[in-house]
């Protein structure tokens, strides 16, 4: 038996608006707004590590003003150990926990001269040595946005709905990573990014946001240049 | 239709018990023999602000109190001794050096919002009432605490709970770092170690 199937006005409008919808949604994820990104690193002594060695990224203390967003610090973790130049990332949590209380924010080294002298506190030194980590990386850095402007106006009425115009802003990912060697209780040098990309929504009935993913962006150049750093033993 | 708006009104409160686990300090412990008085305000410990144009917050800190304490002074003495006063007569003060007898006296919070920041701060002030065994009062040790927790990684509860366990691990680093320190405790309970 074969069943016609009749296909109004409305159903017409409803597969045309689906469509639309998935290709925006396709251009908004293929998409994204323009960014540009600058790494800079400067090395004072050389490095390597072992493979039964590890490194703990930690955030520098809020009491010194710092902002660093906690998820940043995780994405480091998670990139740094991935691929071929994979680095062993020590939980920054159970670090904190094991050296309790000297790296709680109040706390922390500020300095890595500051380093010798915690290590002569009774236990600390044992600890360190069960947990593998042979270097300390501390994250600064936040990301802010720095401009926005345009106009963007939706509406919405019983004959449906839609947006017009042009919004944008820009956003500024900054971050640094400073690099102890514990064992040589001296820094070893810094890595630092600087991502700065605008996103767009232009708007024609359908919004297309156009999103500059600098945080994403930071972090993935920030995690490489970190692996290479560490791993290349030589000094520049 | 009450019931409704009490269901409504509960919907809108956060209750925050703080339940933790603090690691145990790496310090070396001095040689005293201490009295530790955890009272029932500082073990029921709870903290409620209802606050405008928001949500009620509460906070029940009792369990986390003890477990702070416990493990802080296990840590920093030779021998801790759990007593339920501040000393006096009673012969079971006679061998102790002292009693130290915790309070909190202030707690404070504030939520991203008022802050305008992506940050829950938690801002606790404990006070160290510590004795000698016959219940002369040799000193007030102030202990403040901040924390503060990332409302981006954490859903609000999370946050706040996160925030009031930093503020906590604040205070138990500033009593590490700093009890031994102190001109009164210093002068009446370790001049015979500096001594020898």
């Amino acid at each position: 038996m074969i069943k016609h199937l009749q296909m109004g006005w409305p159903n017409i409008a409803i597969i045309a608006i689906g469509k639309i919808l998935t290709a925006s949604l396709v251009l908004a994820i293929t998409l994204s707004g323009c960014m540009t990104t600058r790494v800079e690193e400067s090395k004072n002594n050389s490095t390597g590590i072992l493979n039964h060695e590890s490194i703990v990224i930690l955030e520098t203390s809020y009491h010194a003003g710092n902002e660093t967003e906690d998820e940043f610090v995780d994405c480091i973790s998670k990139k740094v150990q991935k691929g071929r130049s994979g680095i062993n990332v020590y939980s920054d949590e159970q670090f904190a926990d094991v050296m309790f209380p000297w790296f709680e924010p109040r706390t922390m080294p500020r300095t890595p001269e500051a380093l010798p002298a915690l290590f002569e506190r009774p236990g600390l030194t044992e600890r360190l040595n069960d947990s593998g980590v042979r270097y300390i990386i501390w994250i600064t850095g936040d990301t802010e946005k720095s401009a926005s402007g345009g106009s963007l106006a939706c509406a919405i009425s019983p004959a449906g709905g839609g947006c017009f115009g042009l919004g944008w802003w820009q956003d500024d990912s900054s971050y640094k990573a400073a690099i102890w060697d514990i064992r040589a209780g001296k820094s070893a040098g810094e890595v630092s990014t600087d991502v700065q990309g605008t996103s767009v929504i232009p708007a024609v009935f359908i919004p297309i946001p156009l999103i500059a993913r600098t945080k994403s962006a930071a972090c993935k150049g920030l995690a490489n240049e970190l692996q290479t750093f560490i791993a290349d033993e030589g000094p520049l | 239709m009450l019931v409704l708006t009490a269901v409504m009104l509960g919907a809108c409160a956060k209750n925050i018990v703080v339940e933790t686990i603090f690691p145990e300090p790496v310090i070396q412990s001095l040689p005293l023999n201490i009295g530790i008085h955890l009272d029932t305000v500082l073990t029921q410990y709870t903290y409620t602000e209802d606050l405008p144009n928001d949500i009620e917050w509460s906070f029940d800190l009792g369990q986390a109190n003890k477990k702070l304490f416990d493990g802080i002074f296990t840590a920093l003495f030779d021998i801790t001794v759990p007593v339920n006063g501040n000393g006096g007569p009673d012969p079971i003060y006679a061998p102790l050096d002292a009693i130290i007898t915790p309070t909190i006296e202030a707690f404070e919070f504030s939520l991203p919002r008022q802050s305008h920041s992506e940050q829950y701060s938690v801002w606790i002030r404990y006070n160290l009432h510590i004795y000698l065994p016959d219940g002369s009062l040799i000193t007030k040790y102030p202990v403040s605490a901040y924390g503060q927790s990332d409302s981006r990684t954490f859903g609000a509860s999370a946050a706040m709970e996160e925030a009031v366990i930093m503020a906590m691990r604040d205070a138990a680093a500033s009593i590490v770092m700093g009890f031994a320190e102190e001109q009164k405790i210093k002068e009446t309970l370790l001049s015979d170690e500096d001594s020898s």
